[in-house]
This record gives structure tokens, sequence and C-alpha cells, in this order.
């Protein structure tokens, strides 16, 4: 991720450009220009002619204010829709949209026979096919498109390795089954189906699946007489330069009024959750899931039998977000973490008013050309490590356990892949090893989660110089 | 006695052949992607390790002068090196250091 995918650097690009007019008050004036400007001699191009990569950076754009493509009406200019994104009142019910000019509509996920078949005399694809798909004509296999069933079974066989896997990357990464080709080759994604993993927008290499930004909602807020605090997650660390205190201070020096610590709600998510695991186990439940984690919420939702043993607790973010109103009666609450997933927990809970992930942070960083790294440091309340290690996959387990319960015997589902999804089916039916299941939806945790700005790895050294 | 001076002045010497390479690790370059040239120095080819002096540095300046060169920016000795990876970094060094 970052510096091996470039469409993600087009996108942070264009928050950057959108979060700097808005600050600047020229985003109803001067917006129409940015697709001109980045495509400016000298600029990368990725299409077959500008026209195309004007009008696939409009839309990005448009979903950087927070629209859906899909609706969105071929004429409208960006200025006007700059208007629209100023005065909204609040972000989309979903927040996903597939930029349907960038998406390349990838042919069907399907095997094929490439020109390092050698014609051999062994055959060993064609007697493997169990659908006698292949023939060997001049001297080349090929394969039926009409009757495979693409099991694999002749990649397998093929002693030269001629026969390769085409995939359709964004439905291969989405781990239940939502995205999928409406009748025009292109991409669409399921609302009712989707967890908001994420996934998706990571796997095109096109940078088709975007997040529906509120950026714009919130630099008109951070303008507003209301005050805004932040609530930021634990997983921050790492993702700008300088110490946790300093990333603090960089957002206080935004205009939040005051910043907080999801960690902190986490410890209570740990608490509360602890006493529920022991009450559970008391009365005879298998097992307990985790629920702090937004897009396992929604895809346990379709696992039959297992909402009996998904925990109620509320979610650090919750937790925080309650207290954050008692301290600031009146203030706007501003989650920032790495989650798409969030975005949709913020609407449905309605305990924050609005999120923000870490790249559109950053944006707001550059825009006010905040250094992080010179930052004056945010004063941090001292905390148990606990709270801060949810963002990591086997953290919450970790939380749940230095709460003093016993017992525990603590499975870790790290990452939501259609696998670890089978494996959850089976718990449901009480099949399980352990009594304790912590389910993360991003590999390694939040650190890994769509909306990050450094990669895991990058992330985790941050970690482990904190910790020492 | 005379042999410690003598080892010492050696390093000496050696610092002042470094290379230096400067990463970038102001806000605009981290998030276009300098995060990911933060390990940078444990990249490095073992040999170049005496030879080469990598450091971090606040905000170059060159994120916001006009121009196409785009971030991130690392400076290899004078040398700008812009949309800088791990890989463009390596080839700046190696032409130096041939
Ligand atoms: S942030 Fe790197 S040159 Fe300014």
């Amino acid at each position: 991720m970052s510096l091996d995918n470039e469409a993600v650097l087009l996108k942070r690009e264009i928050l950057i450009r959108v979060a700097t007019l808005a600050h600047e008050g020229t985003l109803t004036t001067q917006l129409r220009k940015l697709p001109y400007e980045m495509t400016a001699a000298g600029r990368p191009s990725y299409r077959c002619c500008v026209h195309h990569e004007r009008a696939i950076l409009r839309d990005r754009v448009l979903a950087v204010l927070g629209s859906a493509i899909e609706e969105r009406d071929e004429s409208v200019d960006l200025n006007e829709a700059a208007v629209e994104a100023w005065e909204r009142t609040g972000p989309d019910a979903f927040p996903l949209t597939v930029v349907d000019e960038a998406c390349k509509g990838c042919v069907r996920s399907h095997f094929t026979v490439t020109n390092a078949c050698q014609g051999c005399v062994a055959r060993s694809c064609r007697n493997s096919c169990p659908q006698g798909s292949i023939v060997v004509q001049g001297g080349r296999a090929s394969i039926d498109p009409e009757t495979c069933i693409n099991c694999g079974k002749c990649q397998e066989a093929c002693p030269y390795h001629a026969i390769i896997h085409l995939p359709v990357p964004c439905e291969e990464a989405c781990p239940v089954g939502a995205v999928t080709k409406g009748p025009d080759g292109k991409e669409t994604i399921d609302p009712d189906k989707c967890i908001l993993c994420g996934r998706c927008i990571g796997a095109c290499p096109f940078g088709a699946v975007m997040e529906k930004s509120d950026v714009v909602r919130i630099v008109r807020a951070l303008g507003d007489d209301r005050p805004l605090v932040a609530l930021v997650a634990p997983s921050v660390l790492g993702q700008f330069p300088g110490t946790l205190a300093q990333i603090y201070g960089a957002i206080h020096a935004l205009g939040f009024i005051d910043v907080k610590e999801v960690a902190e709600g986490a410890e209570q998510t740990a608490a509360h959750e602890a006493q529920e695991w022991a009450h559970g186990q008391a009365s005879g439940q298998a097992f307990l899931a985790t629920s702090c984690c937004p897009a396992w919420v929604r895809a346990s939702r379709a696992i039959p039998g297992m909402g009996a043993f998904v925990s109620t607790t509320p979610s650090p973010m919750v937790f925080a977000a309650r207290a954050a109103r008692t301290a600031h009666p009146g203030a706007q609450l501003v989650f920032v973490g790495p989650c798409t997933a969030k975005r949709r927990e913020a609407l449905d809970t309605a305990e924050v008013d609005a999120v923000l992930t870490f790249e559109e942070l950053g944006a707001l960083f550059v825009a006010r050309g905040i250094e992080v790294g010179q930052a004056e440091p945010f004063p941090l309340k001292a905390h148990r490590p606990e709270g801060r290690g949810f963002a990591l996959s086997g953290g919450v387990a970790a939380a749940v356990a230095a709460t003093g319960v016993t017992g525990l015997k603590p499975e870790l589902i790290n990452g939501l892949t259609r696998k670890s999804l089978n494996l959850l089916k089976v718990y449901a039916k009480g099949k399980g090893q352990g009594n304790l299941v912590e389910v993360m939806a991003c590999e390694g945790g939040c650190v890994a989660g769509p909306g990050k700005v450094c990669s895991v790895k990058v992330a985790l050294t941050h970690w482990d110089q904190e910790a020492k | 006695m005379n042999d410690k001076r003598r080892v010492i002045s050696e390093v000496e010497v050696k610092a002042m052949d470094r290379i230096s390479v400067r990463v970038c690790s102001g806000t605009t370059c981290y998030v276009l992607g300098g995060s990911e040239l933060m390990d940078l120095a444990r990249t490095l080819p073992p040999g170049w390790r005496d030879r080469v002096q990598v450091e971090g540095a606040p905000c170059l300046d060159l994120c916001r002068s006009p121009g196409q060169a785009r971030p991130p920016f690392v400076k290899v000795g004078d040398r700008v090196v812009a949309e800088a990876s791990v890989e463009k970094v390596v080839a700046a060094l190696r032409e130096l250091l041939a």
C-alpha cells in the first residue's frame, strides 16, 4: 500500500486540494479548475486521453465532496457541486461509491492459457478438466469460457505454469460477495450485503472504489461558532510524523477545542465486555464475540445464529463520545480513525456528529500548513496500555484478559475473509474452540484500516518505539 | 595512546566523507507516501552503512515551491529526489558512490 499504489496518492492529492480550497474559501469558485490543473503538462497520465483523465478526476472530486457518483448528473459543474457540499447537513447513509468512469470493467474472473503453452504431449490440462472445457488445437490449449467452472485444476496440472488466473480484484477482495458486475460490466456494490470493511477500495488497481468524504463539512464546521471535539482512535500512532502527543497537538491546532483518546473509551469497553463474558459463561453461553469492529458487527448479522453471541457492549467510540458530551455539552464530536464502517456506525448510533479518516486528517494538516513533527505536544492523560492496544489484532482479547477474568480461551479472527467467515459460521453453530472470539475485519487490526496513511509495517515500528 | 588517536581521526574522516541522505518528514511528504521511507536506513545495503548518513528532516520547503516536482522528497547529497521511493534513493546513491 501507499507508495506502490498511485491511485491512493491521487486520491490524497485531491483531498488536499479540496481541503485547501475549502479552507481558503475559494472552493465554490475555483474547484472547476482542479481537473485541468491536475492534468497540466508534465503530470503523469494514466488514461487514453486527457479528456477521459479529466472526466475521471471530476468524478473523484465529486466523491471527495461526499456525492454518490452513481447518481450524478453528467453535466453537473464542480463549482455548483461545491456549493451543495458546503451546504450539506450530513453524510450519505452508504459511504462508498464506484467511479464507473474509472472502473475498467475487468473481464469476469477466469482462467486463461498464455502463450507459454507448449502444446505438449502430456495434455495434463485437458485430462485434469472435469468439464471437458479444454481443447488443444494448433499446438496450443484453450479453455471454453462457456463450460469452464473456474475450478483451477488445469492451472495446477500444467507442467509449464502456462495457465493463469485473471481475477476481478475488487470482487475477490470482498469477503461477502457484495461487489458484482452490472449489465454494463462495471462493478456495483450492494449496500445491503456490504459490511463496509473497505477492502475493495485498496484492491481496485484503478482506484475506482472511493469513500464519500465528509471533509468539506468538517472544514466548514471548524470555522463555525459551535465548538468541535476530536475523538481519536488509538491506531493514529505512526500515521503522522512526531509523537502521539504531537499528533494530538496538531489536531488541537486545527481548531478542535479538545482532543480525546478513544483508548479511554476502549478501557470501558474492555471492562464491560469482561463482565458480559463472565455472565455469559456462568449461564452456559458457548462464547462471546467482540463488538468493537463495526464491519464485523455488520457481517455478523448475515450469519445465522450469530446474533446471540455478539457482545452488546458499546464500542470505544461510543463510550468516548458519551464522556465527551458530558465534558463539552453542545460541542460537535468528530471521530478520527482509519475506518470506513465507522462512518455508518456514527450515523446508526447518532453518538458522534462526523467521521474523519487519517487520510482526510492529513489533508487538513497540509491545507493548514501544520507541521505535525513541530507541533506543540498536547497533554495526554496517563492510560493503561490496554486501551491503546485495541488498535492491534489481539489487543481487545488482551484487554479483556487484563481485567482479571479467569478461564478465558480467546480465538483471534485477524481479518475478515471468506475463509475466516466460514470459521465464524462454525462458531455460530456452537462448535468453536475458544470462548472469547475477537474479530477484526482488517488484517493486523485497525492500524490496517482503509483510511490509514502509512503501511502497517511502518505503523508497527512506531508502536515498538512508543512502547519502549 | 597514539594508537587511540589514530583510530578516532579515521572515524572522523569517514564521517566527513559520508553522503547525507535527508528524508523529508514534513507533513505533506509523509502523507503523500513519505511514511514508507521512514525505515530507509535499515533497507540500504549493509556495505553502505558507514558511507551514508540517513536522517529525517523537517519540511525541506520543496512542497511549497511551484513546479511539477512532486512529494515525497529526499535529498541525496545536493540532489533532490522527487516522488521518492526506496528504489529511487538507492539508485541515486549508487551513482554517487560509484
Ligand atoms: S513536507 Fe517535504 S518538502 Fe515540505
